[in-house]
């Protein structure tokens, strides 16, 4: 095969599956695995002992289950060498097409590039907070996304195969600052987004089904109902539109409270550093976020378009992102995330909402607008 | 009436200092940035693309909701302006807090207290009497700062971080002040340039010449690497300086910026175009050359042709208004006017080089009956390559960078350093060591721990029994 690259991301996409099927081992703990799997670790070095303090429910899991998140946690260590050796061959080839115009250049210039790229990076990120907070059940999540991702890179559309040369807009070191920054940002918050979903499955159990399938409905409802009605221009028909709009704000606010209400008290400890990591997580990406959208994205645009903010599209997006999170992180400190009444599980759902700005922010947008930033 | 007004502006710091308005305010915002980003902005949208878009009376009913513009609608200044006041009010606030906890020492605590702490560990056994220096001397390797008080070794670092966070939302202001500089003070144009032209900038002292300009492509490839103009800076009819730009490397003179931000074809601005001249009956009086807001006589009629306009992407709006969709060649068409000896206008139209195009026009022309004395066909056109140059003066550019520095100091500052506090109580039988950390990360336990464990590796108890107090 001409690119190799092509050959390592098909591989970390097989590597990533297997990863993703033993994490869901690890999470679902099927009965007909009881008791196989690898050995259970030494004395000393189990999770519960390892993080002493840190997390207290693995006690009472079985070494057995552990096992699996082992086997699942080397898995990923697997895939993360398969792909980073894809993104350096493909940084080479990228370099080679494009006869070495700038130096640093990372593979980031077409779709394709993007999604292989950020299948390396949210991982790696993962991969390193899994070994901080030892709360593996976010590895489900984090490896989902990276296969899926993968996977779309992988489709024709897509063209994976050769390398183009970097087109001028492009040719900067600034691409390679500001893009990568921000994609650091989004994968302490995807690790974060997946901390969240953890957290909120142990806090509402099946009632989460609920929220989730009132959120779901709410963001529906503005899809199909608020923007079309919204979009007809007409003053009366607009002003319904807002009205709409409330409606399932109001809904899922009101949920949420009736929710609270009728549940007992949360066990706390069970919760304490999934809260934290979900907190750490999004803390900690958002200074990469923000300096590497904000900053790094403005004196880049100063450098190409002579502006450093313009509202474009997607730039205006990144900062919604932005604020969404500035509004979890505020919420959080005034609140208080240990609140067990509707505003701790408030903030857990501005987590979330902050997770669905990301998405927007970073593919949802091209669907909509065309932009400056017409690539992703 | 002076104790009313001192209410009411506590009132009102108290209103402007809530987190909770700043949640609001924020939130506001995002939705209105939300809205912003699904309909176009006039800044990069042209009124006919809004017609397509929406039609005359839904554009007109955005401009009048000021949707087309909300970044620079009153009622998102509005907000913008409320959050300002907000932000100021909250730095203010917490930096008086800042610098109390700043000001504010550590301080001996009993060791009974000591022992209640989150993260708190016993040692017990008689102590020799070289443990306090041990102790000491460990934490200092460790980045910590010592004090002493009644025996007890009071330890911290990372003191400073507090005020990361007031840096960081100062920043902001100083960003948003920037903005402002920039919006009232600045100065931006794009100019479309041919070779040779001279380019005046408002203000300036000096003139920019496009020398030439050219586009490189990748080795044996049809992409384009690079497009790359020349320009000389002329100031006092000398010459200045000579500087190649290119996409991502501007020109900076004197404040002022020159961008390499488009190039191509001006087919709307120059166009050069041939037509073929028909008289109705058939006649046919030969081809023509002439360029856009020009055009050229054709003595055997005594009529003169203008061209009107020359669009490259020809489509119509709902209200009948001709716009060019795209600046590819898709669809091209010229609008002609013929003129007789006398000025009058004979008659005027649209000429197309699809001859569906054409065909669907003269039948529906013919169908309106306006009068068609002649019949024009587009057979041929060329146009100038043009590279597009942006030029802009900034002069709240150093304040913003400035305020980006201090957003990167604050922001890292306050995630990445987090103020700790040791305090090791040494009595003859026991040491019991206490410890917190901003925001009381549990994670902080793990550090404690491993903090600990080193200190018993001192082996300054002679017979250590730990015991975790939980
Ligand atoms: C878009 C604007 C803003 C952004 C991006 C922002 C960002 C932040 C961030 C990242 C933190 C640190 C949070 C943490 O450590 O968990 C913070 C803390 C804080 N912010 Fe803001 N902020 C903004 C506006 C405001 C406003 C308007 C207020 C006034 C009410 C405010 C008041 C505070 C306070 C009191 C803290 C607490 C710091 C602490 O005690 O740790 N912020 N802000």
């Amino acid at each position: 095969m001409r690119y190799p690259s092509v050959l390592l991301f098909y591989l970390s996409t097989l590597s990533y599956f297997v990863t993703f099927v033993l994490y869901l081992l690890y999470v679902v703990k099927p009965p007909f695995l009881k008791g196989r799997g690898d050995s259970p670790p030494p004395l000393g070095e189990g999770v519960g002992e390892r993080s002493f303090g840190v997390i207290a429910p693995s006690i009472s899991w079985s070494l057995s289950d552990m096992a699996w998140g082992v086997w699942a946690t080397r898995a990923l260590g697997v895939s993360l060498i398969i792909a980073t050796a894809g993104v350096i061959a493909r940084a080479m080839e990228l370099g080679h097409a494009s006869q070495w115009v700038k130096v640093f250049l990372l593979p980031l210039s077409t779709t394709y590039e993007t999604l292989t790229f950020f299948s390396w990076l949210i991982p790696l990120v993962y991969f390193v907070l899994e070994r901080r907070f030892q709360i593996k059940q976010v590895g489900v999540f984090v490896t989902g996304a990276a296969f899926v991702m993968l996977s779309v890179a992988a489709s024709p559309s897509f063209a994976p195969s050769a390398p183009t040369g970097v087109p001028a807009s492009l040719q900067s070191y600034w691409l390679t600052i500001h893009v990568l920054f921000m994609v650091i940002g989004i994968a302490f918050f995807t690790s974060g987004f997946g901390a969240t979903l953890v957290y909120l499955w142990r806090r509402y159990e099946r009632k989460v089904l609920l929220l989730a399938g009132a959120l779901l409905g709410a963001v529906v409802v503005t899809i199909f109902g608020v923007i079309p009605l919204f979009a007809t221009l007409q003053p009366l028909k607009m002003l319904a539109a807002g009205a709409l709009f409330v409606a399932p704000c109001a809904g899922f606010g009101w949920l949420l409270l009736f929710v609270h209400r009728g549940s007992q008290s949360v066990m706390w400890e069970r919760l304490e550093s999934l809260e934290e990591m979900i907190y750490r997580c999004n803390a900690l990406g958002f200074p990469f976020y923000a300096i590497g959208g904000l900053v790094f994205g403005g004196i880049w645009a100063e450098h190409a378009w002579g502006r450093y903010w313009g509202w474009d599209p997607k730039e205006t997006a990144m900062l919604v992102t932005a604020l969404v999170y500035a509004v979890y992180l505020h919420a959080r400190l005034t609140w208080g995330a240990r609140d067990p009444g509707w505003r701790g599980g408030l903030v857990a759902w501005l987590s979330v909402l902050g997770y669905l700005a990301v998405l927007y922010a970073w593919i949802g947008i091209n669907y909509f607008v065309a932009s400056l930033h017409s690539f992703v | 009436m002076s104790a009313f007004f001192r209410e009411v502006a506590r009132d009102l710091y108290t209103f402007f200092t809530s987190v909770t308005l700043a949640v609001v305010l924020i939130s506001l915002i995002a939705l209105l940035a939300l809205v912003g980003t699904l309909i176009p902005q006039e800044t990069f949208t042209r009124e006919v693309d809004y017609i397509a878009r929406y039609g005359v009376e839904g554009y007109n009913t955005l401009k009048k909701l000021q949707l087309t513009n909300i970044f620079g609608s009153w009622y998102f200044l509005f907000v913008m302006a409320l959050f300002t006041l907000n932000l100021s009010a909250c730095t203010y606030k917490r930096l008086i807090a800042s610098w109390r906890y700043w000001k504010l020492p550590m301080g001996f605590i009993p060791p009974d207290s000591l022992r209640r702490f989150e993260h708190s560990h016993v040692i017990s056994g008689p102590v020799a009497p070289e443990g306090g220096p041990k102790i000491r001397a460990l934490l200092q390797r460790h980045g910590y700062r010592l004090r002493e008080q009644n025996s007890q070794i009071l330890a911290e670092k990372w003191r400073w971080e507090r005020f990361g966070i007031d840096v960081f939302h100062i920043s902001l202001l100083i960003v948003i002040g920037g903005g402002l500089v920039t919006m009232l003070f600045g100065y931006r144009t794009f100019e479309i340039a041919h070779q040779g032209d001279i380019i005046r900038l408002p203000g300036a002292d000096f003139a920019v010449r496009v020398n030439r300009f050219w586009s490189e492509n990748y080795q044996d490839s049809e992409r384009v690497m690079d497009w790359h103009t020349e320009l000389t800076v002329i100031e006092n009819d000398k010459e200045i300086l000579t500087k190649t730009i290119e996409v991502n490397a501007p020109l900076r003179y004197k404040g002022y910026n020159v961008y390499q931000s488009a190039f191509g074809t001006d087919w709307q601005g120059a166009a050069r175009v041939t037509l073929a001249l028909v008289r109705a009956d058939g006649t046919v009086l030969g081809e023509f050359v002439g360029t856009v807001t020009d055009g050229f006589e054709v003595p055997s009629e005594n009529i003169f042709v203008k061209i009107g306009a020359f669009l490259p992407d020809f489509a119509l709006t709902e209200n009948l208004i001709a716009y060019s969709r795209t600046q590819r060649l898709e669809n091209p068409a010229v609008f002609v006017e013929i003129y007789d000896a006398h000025g009058l206008r004979i008659m005027r139209t649209w000429a197309f080089s699809r001859p569906e195009m054409q065909t669907v026009w003269e039948t529906t022309m013919a169908r309106v009956g306006g009068e068609m004395p002649y019949r024009v066909k587009l057979i041929g056109m060329t146009a100038p390559e043009f590279t597009g140059l942006q030029i802009t003066k900034d002069p709240g550019r150093p304040v913003v960078y400035f305020g980006f520095l201090l957003v990167i100091l604050g922001l890292l500052v306050h995630m990445y350093f987090k103020h700790r506090q040791i305090w090791v109580h040494i009595a003859e039988n026991e040491i019991v060591v206490a410890g917190t950390v901003r925001n009381n990360l549990k994670s902080f336990a793990e550090e404690f721990r491993r903090l600990v464990a080193e200190i018993e590796r001192l082996q300054i108890v002679t017979h250590p029994e730990p015991e975790l107090v939980a």
